[in-house]
C-alpha cells in the first residue's frame, strides 16, 4: 500500500545532481538523495555539495513526513545553517515550499519541485521578522543519476 | 568531525537484543550505526519489533551532527513521535544521552550505555505532553544489545 506522502513525492525518490549557485555567488556541484523509510511512513533526504575539485562544501540531511493536516513538516539539518522544523505554506500545484525558523534570528525560506526529471530548488535566508524577499536565492536545478523510477501507476 | 562524536565511531555496525519495551511488551531490538553526513555525523537506524519479527514497534532513523555553535543534536525522523530533534545532554564518557520534544511536545529520552566492549544498554522513554509532572523514573524501554557479527564457518 503506497503512503500518501509516496504517493505524492514517488516522482522525487532516487538521486539527483547539478550545479547549484548560492546567494553569496560561490558555486559548485549539488547532490540530492530521497529514500523512501518505514514502508513510505517518512523520506530521508541526504544532501552533500562539491566544489570543482570534488571536496565536500556543505552537507544536509532531512526528512519530509506528513502531519496530521496532511502537510509536509521538514526537519532538516544543514552544515552551515544548523537545526531548523520547516512546516510547508501554501504555493502552486506540484511546487512544495516550506518555511521555518533558524537560530540567531534567522529564517530559511525552501521552494522545490520536479518537472520533466529536473530537480529545482531555490532556497533563501532571512534574518529578522522583517526579513526582505528581495534577498538573494541560492538556487539548483539537478538532474536524476541513473535511470527513472518506474511510472507511478506500476509503482502503486 | 568533533571529539565528541568520534567518541561514538567505535559503535558503528549493528547492535542486536531482546527487551521489554515501554508498554511492556518483549520486543527484539535491532539498532545499526553508520558513517552519515560524508564522515562528519553518525547515522542511526533503532527497530523494536515483536519477538516474531512481523510487526514493528517502533522505528527510529537519525543523524547525530554538529550545529555550528558547536551543539550537538539527534536529527530524527520516529514511527511514533514524527519529526524530532534531540540534544545531546553532557554525560560520562561511554554515555550517547539524548533528550527533547517532538513536534507534538512529548519529552523523549534515549540513551545508550557502553557497560562493557561488544555490550550496550539501551534504555528509553517518552512521557505525552499532557503528563509533564509525570516522573522520569516511570515505565521504559530497556535492552541490552550486543554486538552482532558474521558466524564463521567452521576451522577459518
Amino acid at each position: 500500500m503506497t503512503t500518501p506522502l509516496i504517493k505524492r513525492f514517488h516522482d522525487w525518490l532516487g538521486v539527483w545532481r547539478g550545479p547549484i549557485e548560492w546567494s553569496d555567488g560561490r558555486r559548485g556541484i549539488m547532490e540530492f538523495t530521497f529514500e523512501s523509510i518505514f514502508n513510505g511512513q517518512a523520506i530521508e533526504v541526504r544532501t552533500v555539495s562539491f566544489d570543482s575539485e570534488g571536496a565536500p562544501l556543505t552537507r544536509g540531511w532531512g526528512y519530509l513526513s506528513l502531519d496530521r493536516n496532511g502537510r509536509v513538516i521538514d526537519n532538516i539539518y544543514f552544515s552551515d545553517a544548523g537545526f531548523s522544523v520547516l512546516h510547508e505554506v501554501a504555493d502552486d500545484p506540484g511546487m512544495l515550499s516550506l518555511h521555518g525558523p533558524l537560530p540567531g534570528n534567522r529564517n530559511l525560506d525552501v521552494a522545490m519541485m520536479v518537472e520533466d526529471d529536473v530537480l529545482a530548488i531555490s532556497s533563501r535566508l532571512g534574518e529578522g521578522y522583517a526579513a526582505s524577499d528581495a534577498r538573494p536565492r541560492t538556487f539548483t536545478r539537478m538532474r536524476r543519476i541513473g535511470r527513472s523510477l518506474a511510472p507511478r501507476e506500476e509503482a502503486e | 568531525m568533533t571529539a565528541q562524536l568520534a567518541e561514538f565511531l567505535p559503535w558503528i555496525g549493528v547492535w542486536t537484543g531482546v527487551g521489554e519495551s515501554q508498554a511492556g511488551q518483549p520486543c527484539f531490538v535491532r539498532n545499526r550505526f553508520f558513517p552519515g553526513l560524508e564522515g562528519d555525523g553518525l547515522g542511526m537506524q533503532f527497530e523494536a519489533w515483536d519477538p516474531g519479527m512481523t510487526t514493528l514497534f517502533h522505528g527510529v532513523r537519525a543523524v547525530l551532527a554538529t550545529a555550528p555553535s558547536g551543539v550537538m543534536r539527534a536529527l530524527a525522523y520516529s514511527t511514533i513521535h514524527g519529526a524530532l530533534i534531540l540534544e545531546l545532554t553532557p554525560d560520562d564518557p561511554g554515555v550517547m544521552a539524548l533528550a527533547g520534544e517532538s513536534v507534538a511536545g512529548n519529552r523523549i529520552s534515549v540513551t545508550f550505555l557502553q557497560e562493557e566492549p561488544g555490550r550496550l544498554l539501551f534504555t528509553a522513554f517518552w512521557r505525552p505532553a499532557m503528563h509533564e509532572r509525570q516522573p522520569n523514573d516511570g515505565p521504559r524501554m530497556t535492552c541490552g544489545l550486543t554486538r552482532a557479527v558474521p558466524k564463521r564457518p567452521p576451522g577459518v
